[in-house]
């Protein structure tokens, strides 16, 4: 069932040297109850698509140009400032990539969960700081070498990030939007807090948007997986169906280019570079690297298919 | 690969000492690199596998005469004959070389990137002018660049460009031995896939040997023949790539290797998962005995009370583990 529909995205940005089409038509649901997996490389929109969802660019330079977001038949874009806070704080929450820099440094990791609690729930200092560490608690951080009266400086990454996850879910929200949570991380810690957000998956019925490049994580996690290129949604489809059976000579490629532990195939990468933003695309973003390009690649931009079920992929072969 | 050894590495310790009060004169130091003793062999890829933080990068410095050793020793060998101090300096510039992980801060923005690629053969060799851009000319086409991009300035390149310059300021003075520290870990993953592919091409064709210092397993298979994994300054295991990645012994490398996603949902959602309880201990203060102890999952008390030493369980799997006959 669709609990969030996004219709005809795009979204850009006004900077000096000229016009970053950052989001380009993007059309995409988020079903209830599932993970969604976001695959792209560094600029291709995935984490703007998402930020601009909530109204979380800054506008200028960003701009959405045009588009729907419906969430529970209203569209979010024409919420007013009042409404649009009491959404985020409450329905949803938010995992960002670097722990360090999305808390404050200056206050105790403890003060920040009560303040956010404070505002949302409107309940009083001492019962949102039982909760604050029920909530810690929760996300398995102890107090034994008093952690609950520590600087974000004092954590590990990952305790960072697990004091992150706890403010996200303090609302019990309906959609997760995890952007590269675990890229700042090492390994073993990456498998503890993939562990732990599963789990907290299964205690708390939300979807969750996981944004990553990390072709394995998703693999692991989602359900369904978009593939997105130069702000374009090049390919949709749920996770077995896209690692099995890949369409767009993108994901393809992708696939092809991360080295498998005991397998002897000769990995190939991608020829080329990534599109400059600063192009208006008028054919297929990926024509310049396709290794199957046409002639009529050259003249349109593929418009996204559907092939059959979910899978949707936008190439003409 | 060969059975000569390049290098030899005995009980290095590179210590940082971060006693920085005025009034407080107890030393205190971050153990980066404690007790390594290990072999670099003529024309391998050793790989070097660890978390943040592990040691290393500095190990890799350390091995070019970049850091100052606490202690022990990195001796280097020349047709089976050790290079002694004098010769030391002279043969460390002109065989040892490094790429580096960040290719927008190695690049100085200033410098033309033909200039960049030449600096090296301006300082090493005696080489006539027209000699030289004859030379980075051809490094250029070595690492997969047109020639005629040598007048250009480094930000207008991309991330992937800018490494292939790197690896050609590398490659300049015919070195024997590079040291690739996360070289590929700044880059998209379609790019990544072109450098590992270009650094392993290189390795081939000019016999180099390389040590290969990345967080990421799954690179580490494809490009090296050995491979050593640290922890907290430690080696605690090394050995042959099938060994390490068939047949680990130490829990930490179990760990580490189950806790790689693989890009098959399939077989990632059929793994069990070895999840390791906490985090990495302060490396100022490591913990007692076996160092992987606060974090191992067949812990017993006796690991806390010496520390096992590196020992081989066969031919060339050497591995430091209480647990491990």
């Amino acid at each position: 069932m669709s609990l969030l529909k996004v219709v005809n995205l795009n979204v850009k940005f006004n900077i000096l040297d000229g016009v970053v089409n950052a989001v380009n038509d993007v059309s995409f649901e988020i079903n209830t109850n599932e993970i969604l997996g976001i695959v792209g490389e560094s600029g291709s929109g995935k984490s703007v698509t998402f930020l601009s969802l909530f109204g979380l660019i800054p506008q200028p330079p960003g701009e959405i140009i045009s588009g729907k977001v419906i969430y529970k038949s209203e569209n979010i874009f024409e919420l007013n400032n009042k409404k649009l806070l009491k959404l985020r704080s409450e329905e949803i929450g938010f995992i960002y990539q670097d722990p360090l820099t999305s808390l404050n440094p200056v206050i105790k990791i403890i003060n920040q969960i009560i303040e956010s609690l404070v505002l949302s729930k409107n309940i009083s200092k001492s019962d949102a700081f039982s909760e604050a560490k029920k909530l810690l608690n929760h996300v398995g951080i102890v107090d034994i070498t008093n952690n609950y009266n520590s600087y974000p400086h004092q954590y590990s990454g990952g305790m960072r990030q697990r004091a992150m996850i706890a403010m996200a879910i303090a609302n019990n929200p309906n959609i997760l939007i995890a952007d590269e949570p675990t890229t700042a991380l090492d390994v073993t810690i990456q498998s503890q807090i993939i562990d732990l957000i599963k789990k907290l998956k299964n205690e708390i019925e939300m979807s969750i948007v996981w944004i990553s490049h990390d072709l394995g994580v998703i693999a692991g996690i989602a359900d369904r997986v978009i593939v997105m290129y130069a702000g374009y949604i090049v390919e949709e489809a749920p996770v077995f169906e896209l690692f099995k059976n890949p369409k767009h000579p993108y994901t393809k490629g992708l696939l092809n280019s991360v080295p498998r532990i005991n397998s002897n195939k000769v990995i190939d990468g991608i020829e080329g570079i990534p599109p400059d933003g600063l192009k208006k695309h008028v054919c297929c973003p990926f024509s310049a690297r396709c290794s199957s390009v046409m002639d009529k690649c050259f003249n349109n931009i593929p418009p996204l298919k559907i092939i059959n079920n979910d899978h949707r992929v936008s190439c003409f072969l | 690969m060969t059975t000569n050894k390049l290098i030899k590495i005995e009980d290095l310790k590179v210590f940082y000492d971060t006693s920085s009060s005025l009034f407080n004169n107890k030393k205190l130091y971050v153990k980066a690199v404690n007790d390594v003793s290990i072999n670099i062999y003529e024309k391998e890829t050793l790989g070097l596998v660890g978390e943040s933080g592990c040691g290393k990068s500095t190990l890799g410095r350390a091995i070019l005469g970049l850091r100052q050793l606490h202690q022990g020793s990195i001796n280097f060998f020349e047709n089976g004959e050790i290079i002694n101090e004098k010769e030391y300096k002279k043969f460390n510039k002109k065989n040892n070389q490094i790429i580096f992980q960040d290719p927008f801060s190695s690049l100085n923005p200033r410098m033309s990137v033909g200039d960049i690629v030449k600096e090296p053969l301006d300082i090493h060799t005696k080489l006539k002018s027209i000699e030289k851009t004859d030379r980075v000319k051809k490094l250029f086409q070595m690492v997969g660049l047109d020639a005629s991009l040598i007048h250009r300035y480094p930000h207008e390149f991309s991330g992937g460009q800018r490494q292939r310059i790197g690896i050609a300021r590398a490659l300049a003075v015919s070195p024997k031995f590079i040291v690739c520290d996360e070289p590929i870990s700044a880059l998209d993953v379609s790019i990544q896939a072109q450098i590992i592919k270009l650094l392993k091409k290189l390795q081939l064709e000019l016999g180099l040997t390389l040590l290969f210092i990345s967080h990421d397993l799954s690179v580490v298979w494809y490009i090296a023949d050995r491979i050593a994994v640290m922890y907290l300054g430690k080696i605690v295991e090394v050995g042959a790539k099938k060994d390490i990645f068939h047949n680990p012994k130490h829990p930490y490398t179990k760990a580490l290797l189950s806790s790689i996603p693989v890009p098959d949902p399939l077989e990632e959602r059929k793994r069990t998962k070895i999840i390791l309880e906490g985090d990495v201990p302060n490396p100022a203060n490591p913990p007692e005995g076996c160092v992987f102890s606060t974090r191992c999952p067949n812990y017993e008390t006796d690991c806390s009370l010496s520390e096992p030493m590196l020992s081989s369980i066969n031919n060339k799997h050497l591995v430091a583990c209480h647990l491990i006959e």
